[in-house]
């Protein structure tokens, strides 16, 4: 072979270039994106916490705060990256290995039917306490 | 990087603990969200955290988190191409990271459950 | 057959580093619905754009040379054709002795573009120099059925369409890819024991190899020889954590 001596680059932009491609890779990218956002998401966690240094005054304050509306809603969307994140990741330990990774297509969508159903059940059981 | 085999694991426990927080962080939500109608006062985590198996439950979690996140990270950085110097820099960091979240973590638990004394 | 007012657009450019950092250029032409995009680009060759570059040789899916992407998905130019284009289908694997019933004077548009993560020699002809290295890194180079049973990874036909379709092989360049990788499964399961298993593994279990897969599964869905690549790297790599964990292989060769 005498071909071309350009040397390519990285190019991490086809992590999240879905155009043209098919169920696995809109899998892939969900699983990515929602993988850093809960890892964002623990550390936001961890350093709110440390409010349980202060005892129950700071604590409890900090909890009135986080059962307004807002705060409500983005444990909503919280559960519902979990969920996705999860379920999609039990498919892949299993397609990971070889096991049904020939029917991984219906694998996710039986693991987003899931977490569809987890997750009208959770919204309600948050957003029941802040109804009345 | 170099030792063979050394990916297996990593993966390998990546796998683990990802069944294992399906589990932990079920449990997690369910003692926060919905055991009791809205979110839990100072008073019932304590009460939570005294309790050692929920203490032991939650330390499970933290860990299991911290290696899921963390390893998890890891691959996402090391498919954007390292060197095999700059993939043991990153292992390096990742490592010490972790250490710092698991130490904030485990004394932030064995505090608010009154394990240190002084409470 | 229907004939077809074909809008092309193609990705054109001088020898680069990637598809990226080309131009398009959009050419018009009147196509047969059982024209392969093979007689396409001769036509715009013989036409508007006679200094085209494009790789093809045997026209009929055993070469792997033509492998390109139409509108964003790897196919052989040879198997796709103007009337699989203008009926939206290209998810079948071929348009050829296919009636697509087209209404008179359909038109149809395109976009041409050189095959993802591969270097490009000009226009649509990619640079498979990089991916037969990584072939060759595993011994791909088995000689199909020497008189023993054949497996279907020896359909492989090493056109690149899966290293295109890969999201992966696309960010970490030293990552070996699904082709590379099925082939080493392939040579390890070749009965007749050509080539070393050793470096078959150790190419395997690195950090860019098995590894590096996340099971996006667009190397199978690209393939146009069936040769399922994704399965092929989740075997290795079930292969790979039995022994680790020092499971015996069984029966199993």
């Amino acid at each position: 072979m005498s071909e071309g001596e350009a040397r390519r680059r990285p190019d991490w932009r086809a992590w999240f270039a879905p155009r043209g491609r098919r169920t696995g890779m809109w899998a892939f990218v969900l699983n990515r994106i929602t993988g850093l956002l809960l890892l964002a998401y623990v550390f936001v966690h961890l350093a709110v916490l440390s409010v349980l240094f202060q005892g129950p005054a700071g604590y409890d304050r900090l909890v009135r705060w986080m059962s307004s509306w807002p705060f409500l809603l983005f444990d909503v969307a919280l559960v519902a990256v979990l969920l996705v994140h999860g379920l999609n990741g039990v498919r892949l330990v299993f397609v990971g290995l070889g096991a049904g990774s020939h029917r991984q297509r219906e694998w996710f969508w039986a693991a987003m039917a899931a977490a569809a159903a987890v997750f009208a059940y959770t919204t309600y059981l948050i957003l029941a306490p802040a109804w009345r | 990087m170099g030792e063979r085999g050394y990916s297996v694991w990593a993966w390998l426990l990546q796998a683990f603990t990802g069944l294992l927080l399906v589990v932990l962080v079920a449990l997690h939500m369910v003692a926060n969200h919905f055991a009791k109608r809205g979110l839990l006062t100072y008073r019932d985590v304590a009460a939570l955290f005294a309790d050692p198996y929920w203490l032991v439950l939650q330390l499970a979690l933290l860990f299991a988190v911290i290696y899921h996140g963390l390893n998890g990270l890891r691959a996402v950085i090391l498919d954007a191409g390292l060197s095999p110097a700059g993939a043991r820099r990153l292992d390096w960091a990742l490592f010490a990271l972790g250490a710092a979240m698991a130490a904030y973590g485990v004394g932030l638990a064995l505090s608010i459950g009154g394990w240190l004394g002084s409470r | 057959m229907a004939e077809v007012e074909l809008t092309v657009r193609v990705l054109r450019g001088p020898a680069r580093a990637s598809a990226a950092g080309g131009r398009y250029e959009t050419y018009t032409l009147r196509a047969d619905a059982g024209w392969s995009l093979l007689d396409v680009l001769e036509a715009l060759q013989a036409g508007p754009a006679p200094d085209l570059m494009y790789r093809h040789s045997c026209h009929h899916a055993s070469c792997g040379t033509c492998a390109l992407r139409v509108d964003g998905r790897e196919r052989l130019a040879c198997l796709t054709t103007v009337g699989q284009i203008a009926a939206g289908r290209l998810g079948e694997r071929t348009g050829h002795g296919k009636d697509y019933r087209l209404p008179r004077g359909a038109r149809a548009a395109v976009t041409l573009e050189p095959l993802r993560s591969f270097p490009v020699l000009g226009d649509l002809a990619a640079d498979f120099a990089e991916f037969f290295g990584k072939l060759d890194a595993v011994e791909a180079d088995l000689v199909a059925a020497r008189g023993e049973e054949a497996t279907h990874f020896e359909h492989c036909i090493t056109c690149g369409a899966c290293m295109s379709a890969c999201p992966i092989v696309a960010s970490d360049l030293e990552y070996l890819g699904p082709a590379p990788l099925a082939l080493a499964l392939r040579g390890l399961q070749d009965p007749t024991k050509t080539g070393s298993d050793a470096r078959r593994l150790a190419a395997a279990d690195q950090p860019h190899g098995v590894w590096r897969c996340h099971h996006v599964f667009e190397c199978t869905a690209a393939c146009p020889a069936g040769v399922d690549p994704g399965q092929a790297l989740m075997e290795l790599r079930a292969r790979l954590v039995r022994r680790r964990l020092g499971w015996r292989e069984g029966a199993r060769r």
